[in-house]
């Protein structure tokens, strides 16, 4: 007979931005098939939602606290994840939008629980991404399209190209250095404008986006001048994308090499 | 509570709902048994208050810290120094990291 306890596994999986909209067969199947299901979302009715689809789910929400760092919570959320699956369990962590995107918890967990011998997948979710190019009609490849996190695209120098599109995500913590923080104000914005301009005129018109959690929300799609958006209403789901502010400029020296060529 | 999250569920699953119009939506509502505050939060698309009914606050969503803080000392990050135990945890695109 053997006696090797069942291994542990982690799935990462991503359930989409919308209660009911996004959810695929296969996400839906590992959650239900899971020991235990870790859950963190960014509308507390999807996690009402998700609560009847294990009979051991539990929320990722009571770690944080304000005051205390992120970089914490995160850890311990990862610790959380991984003491499940060395006792042998088959962890589900279930996280809204693509739990790959702007996620340092999922890629964390799948690294430890790899480097520690463990199966571990990312199942990849219909991100915000993917719900702001649909509601904001935009394709990325159109011009090009380039996402910062707000707080990083502020602390260091990037090359920004203001011919494609630029997206900042977590804009409600823009310039946070603590990471302690779940809003940042006005000041911080106004940093945050600050470097834009270095790229973008004042007047240029940017957009506050979100995305619907519930079937019969309306996005926020909220356009306003560059300038304005100190002032501006900022939640902790916000992104901000802005739009090109220059034509798309020629190469002309790699045009005539190209054109030798033929 | 169940129901309305049943019916939140059906209405983000199928495509006839988009543009419903109201009278077919206060049927549904009532086939699915849901009456008082939660109707009219529903056909009032009222969010806010669907979120108050359902006890429920706006969670917490950040995922990703902006910069990465030291990790506590004796830490160590999985895959440094040749520590590794599987290959399968090598980062799967190497990258310049940090001067
Ligand atoms: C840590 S990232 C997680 C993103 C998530 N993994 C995804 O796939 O969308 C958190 C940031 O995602 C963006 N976000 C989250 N919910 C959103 C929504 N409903 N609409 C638009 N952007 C959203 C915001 O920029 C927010 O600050």
């Amino acid at each position: 007979m053997n006696n090797t306890p069942a291994k542990g596994s982690l799935a990462c999986v991503g359930i989409g931005m919308t209660l009911g909209s996004h959810l695929s067969a296969r996400t839906r199947s590992y959650i239900e098939q899971a020991d235990v299901a870790f859950v963190l979302v960014s509308d507390g009715i999807i996690e009402l939602w998700l609560q009847d689809m294990n009979k051991d789910v539990r929320s990722l929400q009571p770690y944080y606290q304000e005051g205390k760092s992120r970089m914490k919570t995160y850890r311990q959320m990862v610790e959380a994840m991984l003491t499940e699956v060395r006792a042998g369990k088959r962890v589900c962590g279930v996280f809204y939008g693509h739990p790959g995107v702007f996620a340092w918890v999922p890629h964390k967990a799948i690294e430890t629980a790899r480097s520690e011998g463990f199966s571990a997948h990312m199942e990849p979710g219909i991100s915000s991404e993917d719900c702001l190019y649909a509601d904001l009609g935009i394709d990325p490849g159109a011009r090009g399209c380039q996402h910062y996190e707000a707080s990083q695209f502020m602390l260091y120098r990037r090359c920004i190209d203001p011919s494609a599109w630029l997206i900042l995500w977590q804009i409600g913590i823009a310039g946070d250095r603590t990471l302690k923080r779940f809003s940042t104000g006005e000041a911080h914005r106004q940093v945050l404008v600050d470097v834009l301009a270095r790229h973008y005129p004042l007047d240029h018109e940017v957009v506050v986006y979100r995305a619907a959690t519930l079937p019969f929300q309306s996005p926020r799609i909220e356009c306003l001048a560059l300038e304005r958006l100190p002032l501006a209403e900022v939640g902790m789901a916000d992104t901000l994308a802005i739009p090109p502010a220059r034509p798309l400029e020629a190469d002309d020296e790699i045009r005539s090499r190209l054109a030798a060529l033929v | 509570m169940s129901n309305v999250i049943q019916f939140l569920e059906k209405v983000g699953n199928a495509a006839q709902w988009d543009d419903v119009t109201e009278g077919k939506l206060e049927l549904a509502l009532a086939e699915a048994d849901i009456e008082g505050p939660f109707r009219s939060a529903i056909l009032n698309k009222d969010v806010a208050q669907l979120q108050v009914l359902l006890q429920q606050k706006e969670p917490v969503c950040f995922v990703i810290p902006g910069e990465e803080e030291e990790e506590e000392e004796g830490e160590e990050e999985p895959g440094e120094k040749g520590q590794l135990k599987d290959a399968r945890c090598l980062p799967r695109v190497r990258f310049a990291s940090r001067s």
